[in-house]
């Protein structure tokens, strides 16, 4: 049992024993996912078959907690996946919740067992119940297979009602809850109640829901009031019509620009037949039969007349004019002067409308924004200047501001005269807005003791781009001049900031897309602006960060740089900047022996870029706080998107001149984690952590509203650069074959077992002659590349998979990223052992099927899988081969990732790999992933062959061979182990 | 001595306080709101009983009623007065007979705006004459349509226990006109489906659903990937409480101590509050 990772204890006490009805054939169960048993091979036939299982009943409060962390993720914890019909739970609780939310429940009773209990029951209008029936088709069939012990046939509930049934016992169960009394320590005391319904009262706010009353009489009693209390809601929700209440505006021959004359406003009954929500139908027709309408309703044989009354006598309760108009004989609706129709805007609507009636208001009214009554327009003078003059988002510039209302601007004077007017809506030149004379009076009294005031311009950016703002005003709009006005325009998009040649010493060249991503990261470093590039993986985030760093050395900086990163590829970056900038002195911090204190602060000074990582940045924190840092990259920088953990403070807490991160995962779809990325690149913009959990992510993620979702990509927008590898403008730049080189670091345990066979290989070497010698170093270079791969690996022992590996640490890392594009990729390994532990880690890691084919599949299983990988729709998207020559004839083209784990050594055999995926048939991009331990012979191995040397075209397209012809000296050098190579385990 | 003198003269008894009592919704002034209801009040009133009605009043409002049954041509109630049982109160009407409701049914369905008004909860203001039509009278029309007793030692009837019953019932009819049909012997759905011919339905918490067999094939029983999250669309945080137990109106007989619906006002805004604030998914 993984009851830790799931959250839920387990033990003999608390289980019990269950039937669960599985279809089963040849006495086993079928398999939920292949990954968890490969599917059996026999004829027989499948039936639906009763298993004994250990269940554990789960209290209210638990069934909250896995399902929330089921919706999170679906992978628990290493090798625990939620399965379709626990994510299915999820969905429903997530429904019941907006349920909740909306009120569509109603107290009760529950008569079970003979005794009676309160209940909160679901009264589902149209909309939940549509919710439900999408809810229902998705439901998989193992969410209604549970039945007690012993019963003789298969349960046999429907989807609908088992989702029914969860939906109102959650509903039910939260509001209790949320209403019970948090006391500490219960009392025995029995409560005791001057009547049934205090009683009855006392049962719907407790957690268990038993009525405290003996008299059953007077509970029978008690259900039979519910029941005619709650009547009139059953009649109107089995009506096929529904009442509509439209806010009229009123007509344009009205006096207009004053409070307008009295009873200009109507409100109109209108019904909305139920099969045909396009239809209105005037209320005030259906009195007449001749009219159109009422006509049609005729003709449709509707005789609606009963539930227009019965409803208008129900809303009545909720809008007193609603039952003033009942008075007439044929109501069709009332009339209302300004004032009213504001209280009807205001408070009326909603309550008609959350009480299922439906109601229309004016456009100007229900529009999004505009009903921001009283905004602040900002104006910015500034002088024309060049951003490079010491100009940044610290300046501080002057500006001054005028107050608008419903879009106009408007003087102190006009404020002050329509603040008078004591009317709550006004039609101002042609448009009708809402006038709270208290704020204007405030915000007239604020603008006349501060007509003008002082900002950074970081402060005038977020309020431009619709973040927080002025004396208790939102911002409309922000007219600027001169520099700051450039720079507005510049990050909203409008003007083209400068595209930037490569930098004279840039070694390589920048494709055009990475030309724009440099010049643009240049532009936002110019203004101290932090930026997140997050292009997708392998369009080269590295080589444009790059070219900034040496820009800015070219340019006379003289202060380090502080690249933060994951172990895994801090060799990678050395390597990708001796590649593309060799003139940047590197400094690698990390390992045991790396400097300290005043040494680290000394050696940081001399180098260009410091490379560190994660661990560290939180380690060894203070004396990286005493280095006078030009900037701070952040490398995989979702490793601080909680903004608790000690290296997102970390990396908050220093200030260099600029900021960066970089993150292949989509942050747009991860809002939860965009506060701490922004945080730390633009402290302020997205507000406090609780602010953004109000404004922002609480909408977006619990009420799903859109209008959140833009404000926060326009408020981030400017400082997100993100392009995908099927960009029209970038795909056009791209290689339709990238070959990339992954370099890892080992772990402390690989490089311990790695300088073991050294050493061992070192004596026995120089000893040893011809065919042995020959054996001996075929043996050796094989036990290495296996401690490359993974300890496990090497020592055969089945043991724990999980860090182990600084290779399987990144690949894990960069398939994360595959996974989340729904990119399909290929591992091949050489070793069908290596294979294998791919297979059973990744499948733990990512909940999904993970493909294997080595040489022991047979042919149709092996067709089949390819069959698979290649179906459209869901589908297994990793795919490990361990075959000679990649399995010549297979036709893999649905993959567009392919990682080589280990290596052939030998370029036509890699080749002919890689071609499973590029092909005839492939229509994207492949990038081509060799994955290279940095500082082992896999390092120098790789080299030897790209430089080509004497031995490279003719020799070494044979494989490892001839490097058992090589000297002892030279094949010791080969085989050596650097100390870059080791990276730091925490 | 004073003590002779006002030997025949009782102090007015003090009631028991009462507990769970149902208190009537009306604070002050009249009773009952509807044209209906004040008519069935204008029946006791014409009994001229004095302070009485007065002191009935006070009753109904403080909660002396302790509970109230309407049956078919009875209604039964327990008052608690000065003494510590609480009275036994009935009140008898002649119920109609089947071939007479018949003919209220025949004069109702004439006139479908009547039917329609009464499902709105309204009393249609010429009722009476459906009824005079079938030759009957709905209120009471003499004393003999109505029998009234009390256990209580006061000798005059209607009593103050009768009256605040009375008065009790006055509210309960305003709030749904039917329950003055059940006195008389006609519940609402014989009412409805002998007018309408049509049988409403029970609610109930959801419909039957016919039952659907497991599936055998592993697709389906385990499901696959799902596409998504169902799109709940946007939810906007409620600005008024408990709408849908507003729009349902005051609840039969309340004896509860506090107000039903600022009770459910405070739920309802607690729940979705809880509802809204958990922890982000």
């Amino acid at each position: 049992m993984r009851s830790i990772e799931s959250g839920v204890k387990v033990s003999k006490q608390n289980t019990e024993m269950a039937c669960a009805w599985l279809p089963s054939k040849g006495g086993l169960p079928l398999a939920s996912a292949p990954f968890v048993v490969a599917p059996l091979e026999t004829k027989a036939k499948v039936r639906v078959t009763p298993w004994r299982v250990t269940a554990r009943r789960l209290a209210f409060s638990e069934i909250c907690d896995l399902l929330a962390r089921c919706a999170e993720r679906p992978v628990l914890a290493r090798g625990v996946v939620a399965g379709a019909d626990v994510r299915w739970f999820a969905e429903a609780l997530r429904a019941s919740m907006a349920f909740v939310n909306r009120q569509c429940y109603l107290p009760g009773v529950r008569e079970e067992a003979g005794a009676i209990r309160a209940r909160w029951g679901l009264v589902l209008d149209d909309a939940s119940r549509e919710h439900i029936l999408k809810l229902v088709s998705r439901m998989p069939g193992a969410c209604r297979c549970l039945s007690e012990e012993g019963m003789s046939s298969p349960p046999d509930s429907s989807p609908r009602a088992v989702a029914e049934q969860f939906i109102a016992d959650a509903v039910d169960n939260f509001v209790r809850e949320a209403n019970a009394p948090r006391v500490v320590g219960t009392s025995k005391r029995k409560p005791s109640f001057d009547s049934v319904h205090d009683a009855w009262l006392e049962a719907l706010c407790s957690p268990d829901a038993t009525i405290q009353w003996q008299d059953r009489t007077q509970l029978k009693d008690l259900a039979q009031q519910i029941r005619q209390w709650r009547r009139p809601l059953q009649l109107s929700t089995h009506a096929d019509y529904r009442l509509v209440f439209r806010l009229d505006e009123p007509r344009d021959d009205d006096r207009a620009g004053s409070a307008g004359p009295m009873h200009s406003w109507c409100v109109n009954y209108l019904l909305q037949p139920k099969d045909d929500l396009s239809l209105l139908l005037p209320v005030a027709d259906l009195w007449r039969p001749r009219t159109r309408s009422a006509r049609w309703l005729k003709r449709h044989g509707g005789n609606p007349q009963e539930y227009l009354l019965a409803a208008l006598g129900q809303a009545a309760g909720l809008c007193p004019e609603v039952g003033d108009s009942l008075a007439q004989m044929q109501p069709a609706g009332f009339s209302l002067d300004t004032a009213g129709a504001h209280r009807f805007l205001t408070t009326n609507a909603a309550v008609l409308e959350s009480a299922g009636f439906g109601v229309l208001l004016p456009s100007w009214w229900t529009r999004k924004g505009s009903r921001q009554q009283l905004s602040v327009r900002l104006h910015v003078n500034s002088p024309q200047m060049q951003a490079a003059a010491g100009l940044s988002a610290m300046t501080v510039c002057e500006f001054d501001y005028k107050l608008a209302l419903g879009g106009e601007q408007l003087s102190i004077e006009e404020l002050q005269a329509l603040a008078a007017l004591k009317t709550p809506l006004i039609k101002l030149r042609g448009a009708w807005v809402e006038l709270n004379a208290e704020q204007i009076r405030a915000a007239a009294d604020f603008w006349q003791q501060h007509p003008s005031g002082r900002s950074t311009v970081g402060a005038i950016v977020r309020v431009a781009l619709g973040g927080g703002e002025i004396g208790g005003l939102p911002v409309e709009g922000v007219q600027a001049v001169g520099w700051v006005g450039d720079l507005l325009r510049q990050l909203e998009g409008e003007g083209q900031f400068q595209e930037l040649a490569s930098p004279e010493t840039f070694a390589g060249a920048l494709r055009p897309y990475q030309q724009r991503g440099y010049s643009w990261l240049t532009f936002l470093r110019q203004w101290g602006l932090g930026a997140c590039l997050a292009d997708d993986m392998g369009l080269g985030k590295t080589i444009q960060t790059l070219a900034l760093l040496q820009r800015e050395r070219e340019r006379g900086e003289t202060r380090p740089v502080l690249l933060v990163c994951p172990t895994s590829v801090v060799s990678n970056w050395r390597k990708e900047a001796e590649k593309f900038t060799p003139s940047l002195t590197v400094l690698i911090h990390h390992g045991t022996d790396r400097r300290r204190q005043e040494a680290f602060r000394k050696a940081a000074s001399e180098h260009a870029l410091v490379v560190s990582s994660y661990g560290l940045l939180q380690r060894d924190l203070k004396f990286l706080k005493d280095v006078s840092w030009a900037g701070l990259v952040l490398d995989e920088a979702q490793n601080v998107k909680n903004p608790e953990t000690k290296q997102s403070r970390a990396a908050r807490s220093l200030s260099p001149d600029y900021r960066i991160a970089l993150t292949g995962t989509p942050v747009e779809n991860h809002v939860g984690d965009l506060w701490a990325i922004m945080e730390f690149l633009n402290p302020g913009l997205l507000g406090s952590q609780a602010e953004f959990k109000e404004q922002f992510l609480k909408p977006i993620q619990l009420r799903g509203v859109t209008e959140a979702v833009e404000r926060l990509k326009h408020l981030t927008g400017p400082f997100v650069l993100r392009r995908l590898k099927t960009d029209k403008t970038v795909i056009s730049d791209l290689p339709e074959k990238m070959e990339m080189k992954t370099y890892c670091t080992l772990t402390r345990e690989q490089a311990s077992l790695y300088a073991a066979v050294l050493g061992e290989v070192e004596k026995s070497l120089d000893g040893a002659e011809g065919i042995q010698r020959k054996g001996l170093i075929l043996s050796t270079l094989t036990r290495l590349k296996q401690i490359c791969n993974h300890p496990a690996h090497f020592l055969g022992d089945n043991s724990a998979v999980d860090g182990r590996s600084g290779k399987l640490s990144r690949l894990v890392e960069m398939l994360e990223e595959v996974v989340e594009s729904g990119d399909r990729s290929l591992i091949f390994t050489q070793y069908a052992e290596m294979g294998s532990i791919l297979q059973r880690h990744l499948q733990e890691v990512f909940g999904q099927e993970v493909l294997f084919l080595h040489g022991g599949v047979l042919r149709k299983h092996r067709d089949r899988m390819v069959e698979r990988f290649q179906q459209d729709g869901p589908a297994p998207s990793i795919f490990v081969l361990s075959l000679k020559a990649g399995g010549t004839g297979l036709n893999l083209t649905r993959a567009n990732q392919v990682f080589h784990f280990d290596r052939w050594w030998n370029p036509s055999v890699e080749n002919q790999a890689t071609d499973r995926a590029f092909r005839i048939g492939q229509t994207r991009r492949v990038q081509v992933r060799k994955m290279i331990c940095a500082g082992t012979l896999e390092e120098r191995i790789d080299e030897l062959i790209e430089r080509k040397t004497a031995v490279a075209e003719t020799v070494v397209g044979t494989g490892e061979k001839w490097l058992t012809e090589l000297s002892n000296s030279d094949l010791k050098k080969i085989i050596a182990l650097s100390r870059e190579a080791v990276g730091d385990q925490l | 001595m004073s003590y002779f003198r006002d030997f025949f003269s009782y102090p007015p008894s003090q009631p028991r306080e009462a507990k769970g009592g149902i208190k009537a919704y009306s604070k002050r002034g009249s009773f009952a709101d509807k044209w209906w209801g004040k008519r069935w009040i204008q029946v006791l009133e014409s009994f001229s009983i004095g302070a009485r009605l007065q002191r009935g009043r006070a009753y109904a409002r403080r909660g002396q009623v302790l509970d109230l049954h309407i049956d078919s041509g009875e209604v039964s109630a327990r008052v608690q007065g000065s003494r510590p049982t609480p009275y036994q109160v009935v009140l008898q009407l002649m119920t109609f007979s089947a071939p007479e409701w018949e003919r209220v049914a025949v004069a109702l369905s004439e006139r479908p705006a009547y039917m329609a008004k009464l499902l709105a909860g309204e009393m249609p203001e010429d009722i009476e004459e459906v009824f005079a039509q079938a030759k009957l009278s709905l209120f009471p029309a003499t004393q003999d349509d109505l029998e009234t007793e009390c256990s209580c030692p006061d000798w005059s009837n209607p009593c103050k226990h009768i009256a605040a019953v009375y008065y009790l019932l006055a509210e309960a009819f305003d709030q749904d006109p039917f329950l003055l049909f059940k006195l008389r012997g006609m519940d609402r759905e014989s009412l409805l489906q002998l007018v309408l011919g049509a049988v409403q339905q029970e609610e109930g918490e959801s419909e039957i659903v016919p039952g659907e067999p497991l599936p055998a094939d592993a697709g389906q029983f385990w499901g696959g990937p799902e596409p998504g999250p169902v799109d709940l669309g946007e939810t906007t945080l409620p600005t008024a409480w408990a709408v849908l137990a507003r729009r349902l109106g005051a609840f039969p007989f309340w004896q509860g101590s506090s107000d039903l619906q600022e009770a459910l006002t405070v739920i309802y805004r607690k729940a979705s509050m809880a509802a809204s604030n958990r922890d982000a998914f």
